[in-house]
Order: C-alpha cells, then structure tokens, then sequence
C-alpha cells in the first residue's frame, strides 16, 4: 500500500479497503464522451495557456518580485514584453508535456470517470458500499435503486468497469476503490488530478468544498496547489476551467519545488568534479575541528 | 577554531541535509549532526535553489567535500565506496594534468613568443 493508504486514516478508508470487492476486471471503464483524438485536438486547442500563464507569473515573481500582472503593461512596457515572450515559450512547453501526460493515461486506460450523473426518468441499481446501508434506507439485498432526480439537483454514483456503487460521496469513496481495488494510478499526483477532475465532472452546482477539505486532508503536501486550483482561476468552489493536464502539471510543479535529495543524487553530484585530495583535505580540516573540541572539553574538565 | 569558509561549507552541508530524504539523513549519527550544528556559521544563511541537483546548485568546493566524506562514510556501501573513490581519483588525475598543462614552462615560452 502506498503513501495515499498510508495518509487515510478515517473511517470511510477503512470501511472501503475492507469490505469491497470486485471480481473479474478486465478492463478499466473509460466513459468519456469525447474520443481519444478528438480529446487531444481539445489540449492543443486549449494550448496550455494558463499554466503558461502561472508559470510566465511566477518567472516575473523570482525575477521582479512583481505581483499586479494586470497592471504591467500600463506601468513597464518592457517587462510586459517580457513576460508575454515567457507566455508564449512556455504555452508551447505545456502543451507538449500535457500532450504526453493525457497520451500515456489515456493508453494506459487511467483517465476514468469514477462518477455517472443518473439523469432525468434513469433509473440504475447501485451496489451500496459497505457500512452506508444507513443512508439508504430503502436498500434491498445490498443494492438500491437511484433514480433521477426530478428537481435540478444532479444524482450522482460510482461508477467503475460498469458496476455501479453508491456511496454519499462518489469523489471520496471512489479515492479509495481507485486506490485499493483498480490500482489504476502510478503515483499520487495522477490520482490527485484524476479525482479532482471528477469532482469537476460531477458538476458546478454542487457544493463541493468538503471534498477540497478531504482532498487536503489526504495529500496534505498539495494541500496549497488544491487551494490554489479551487480559488485561483475558477469560481469559489468551482474546478470549471481547469482540466486535468492542468491539475498534473501544477502538482507536477509542486513536486518539482518540494523535491528532495536522495544519498545516491549527493553522491553523484559530489564526485562530478570533486577530487580525492579535496575530499581529503575537508576530512582532515573536520577531525582536527574535533579534536580541539575534544581537547577544549577535556580542559574545561581538568579547570 | 574551524574556519570561516568550512563554517560555510557545513551551513550549505546542512542546508542540503534539511532538504534531503529523512531516511538517508537519519542513517548519519547523531553526534555528526551536532558536530555540523555547533561549527555551522552563525551569520551565513544558504540560499540554495533546491530544486536544482546537487551538481548544478553551484555548491562551493568545501561543501561538495563534506558531503561527498558524508556519503563515503554514512550512505554508500563497499561496492559503490570504491566506485566512489575511483571516480574521485580520477578527477584529482584529471585535474593535475589541467594544472600541468596550464603551467608547464615549455607551454608558456611558446606563448611568450
């Protein structure tokens, strides 16, 4: 189990991880709407512009310590140049890298829909997620019968490989099937961008501010970028311009900016260039700082 | 008294060391880290782009020496030591011969005329 298993720690996770299970999966449901070559032509239309734009803003941010980029062209003629050449360098960068990234997760079958809004006169029969039969009270034998919703509120439910579960929150329980039962994601930041588009998929009108608090509380090391996504660009509580390639590539970014070294990454870097005797020189310069500590304790102790 | 440029060198070392995997940090002994903490300088603050590899944060040569006694003595083992030393070995061959080339007298009566 990874570190995503590892970070839940409440009770839905548990509930999820024990009690579910679906057999004979061949093939991961993919329900998108739009076909695969239509979806890319989409990304190269979008183009990548307002990651570009993030990331334009944040070049002039390190370089300028500059923060009202809507006011620029009126005050620096010269540095709006400059940060409109950055845009336009770096619009061609991310849509490349979100190109590729959509590419590979859609080969792979990774870009699901875990959410299936039941529409108007539908009716689908849902297997109810162990431990929430108390939220269905009319459940049958383990399953329940949604139906759409005659009034404007959107009915939404799991939905993997075909089957249908039902669950109060699909975004937060199908976190956990994803996880657990699929294994559908290389790391956390595919999953992250995945469930967060759901969560977008599911609809505008619902308020979906629980699930950003759950989101941060299960990737607490996103826990900015998830609130930076939510407020940013969209409206409060709305992912509505963001697309997924955009959520990978600010938590792409994000993993970048929190990087860590590794022993093996310090060894490298240390002997490229570094030689014996230098090595040797800061070993000795650091024994004999010891040893005058060493003589300036046993001193103190004779004092 | 360390020196103010190894005080230096050990405040990037820690530095690195905040910004490094817990695990690797965590197999160097504790009395090495105090070691570090009490010779760090008290004036000098790093400002290291840590998103950066080690060979491309532009580290001053002392700070790359302590890490690098780091590794051979705390992280690598007997295998990737000698690989180690090897490659340091190779660079101080490397570098004499740069320096004989630069300052070989023959060479530089050939410039002078």
């Amino acid at each position: 189990m990874g570190k995503i298993g590892k970070n839940l720690s409440n009770t839905l996770y548990k509930i999820l991880v024990r009690d579910i299970t679906v057999e004979n999966i061949d093939k991961v449901f993919i329900d998108f709407e739009l076909k695969k070559d239509d979806f890319l032509e989409e990304i190269k239309r979008w183009d990548g512009l307002r990651v570009a734009i993030y990331r334009a803003q944040r070049v002039m941010r390190e370089k300028y310590d500059f923060e009202d980029f809507k006011k620029l062209h009126e005050q620096d003629k010269e540095k709006y140049d400059e940060y409109e050449t950055i845009i336009e360098q770096e619009k061609k960068k991310v849509a490349k890298d979100a190109e590729e990234i959509l590419e590979r997760l859609l080969d792979e079958g990774k870009i699901i829909s875990t959410v299936k809004e039941i529409k108007k006169g539908e009716k689908i029969t849902a297997i109810i997620v162990p431990g929430q039969e108390k939220n269905y009270p009319d459940s049958k034998d383990g399953c329940v019968e949604i139906n759409g919703s005659e009034d404007m509120k959107k009915r939404t439910i799991i939905c993997i490989n075909g089957k249908y579960y039902a669950y109060p929150d699909p975004l937060a329980a199908s976190l956990s099937l994803c996880v657990n039962e699929f294994k559908l994601f290389d790391d956390d930041i595919e999953l992250l961008a995945n469930q967060m588009y759901n969560t977008k998929a599911e609809g505008y009108d619902i308020p979906i501010n629980d699930r950003i608090f759950f989101l941060q509380k299960l990737f607490p090391e996103y826990r900015d970028e998830i609130a930076h996504i939510m407020t940013r660009y969209g409206k409060k509580g709305s992912f509505y311009i963001y697309e997924e390639d955009d959520i990978v590539y600010l938590l792409r970014e994000s993993e970048l900016r929190k990087k860590e070294h590794t022993a093996e990454e310090i060894g490298q870097g240390t002997a490229n260039g570094l030689s014996k005797g230098e090595e040797e020189e800061a070993k000795e310069a650091l024994i004999r700082a010891k040893e005058r500590e060493t003589k300036t304790a046993d001193e103190q102790d004779l004092n | 008294m360390i020196s103010v440029e190894y005080k230096e060198a050990i405040s990037e070392t820690l530095d690195i060391l905040r910004h490094t995997k817990k695990e690797d940090v965590d197999k160097i002994p504790p009395r090495f880290m105090e070691f570090l903490k009490e010779n760090a300088s008290k004036t000098y603050k790093p400002k290291l782009d840590h998103t950066l590899k080690i060979d491309k944060m532009n580290l001053k040569p002392k700070t790359k020496a302590i890490l690098a006694i780091i590794y051979e003595e705390f992280w690598c083992n007997n295998r990737e030591r000698i690989e180690f030393n090897k490659k340091l070995r190779d660079n101080e061959i490397a570098k004499e011969k740069e320096l004989r080339e630069k300052y070989n007298p023959n060479n530089i009566f050939k410039v002078k005329k």
